[in-house]
């Protein structure tokens, strides 16, 4: 989705979280032992509110990520 | 789905290399009751994570708990205390926009009597947001205090 919507991205792993760039804002993504990374519910609200933040076009990101609908 | 507007001030010593910090934030943040074990709560300022919980204390603390994650990585990237004010008060002045209108919608809803709790406290909407960071060159016991915790921006 990030790479078809948000063009100039960047992903950095850090110690407890995934930073994600683009434009002048950074959403940070949760990883790690707690296992959200794994939990599709929890992970589909931290991307439905990642592209809320990053302002990224919402239309482009439901169109590549249908279960953001 | 019911949103309330969120006020919520922490404070916390942070270890970097070489330095010892205290970050004290007023923030703002959105929390939203999607199902009735959904909640989510997301920052606006400072934006840029959210957490969520299967109740709003949960999903309060696991948003603490994600702020402090926040801090914590800033700590690891940084050479020195200077680069680590700057990249929380980038952190905290990376305002969720969108969060933000919803917010305020949010604070209309209250005011108007529509949306209510008893389970926080209410303080205005307009108290000030600040950010401060400051070096602890000589830790005393007079500097621990808690933080005001989460309330309901009315």
């Amino acid at each position: 989705m990030l790479e078809a919507c948000a063009e100039g991205f960047t992903v950095e792993d850090k110690t407890h979280r995934r930073w994600v760039r683009f434009g002048s804002h950074t959403f940070h993504l949760p990883l790690g032992e707690h296992g959200t990374r794994d939990d599709p519910e929890i992970q589909l609200g931290q991307v439905k509110r990642m592209v809320r933040h990053l302002q990224i076009d919402a239309r482009c990101a439901e169109r590549e990520l249908p279960q953001l609908r | 789905m019911t949103s309330y507007p969120l006020l919520f001030g922490f404070r916390d010593v942070i270890q970097g290399d070489g330095f010892i910090a205290r970050v004290a934030v007023q923030g703002r943040a959105l929390m939203q009751v999607e199902a009735p074990e959904e909640v989510w709560v997301e920052g606006v300022n400072p934006g840029g994570f959210a957490a969520s919980g299967h109740s709003q204390a949960q999903a309060l603390e696991s948003f603490r708990q994600s702020y402090l994650a926040i801090l914590f990585d800033i700590a690891s990237d940084v050479a020195d205390f200077a680069a680590f004010q700057r990249g929380v008060e980038e952190f905290f002045h990376d305002t969720n926009e969108p969060a933000s209108r919803d917010w305020d919608a949010a604070v209309a809803e209250v005011r108007a009597g529509r949306t209510d709790t008893d389970w926080l406290a209410k303080r205005p909407a307009d108290t000030p947001r600040s950010i401060e960071v400051v070096r602890v060159e000589r830790p005393t016991a007079q500097d621990n205090a808690l933080g005001d915790g989460a309330a309901l921006a009315a």
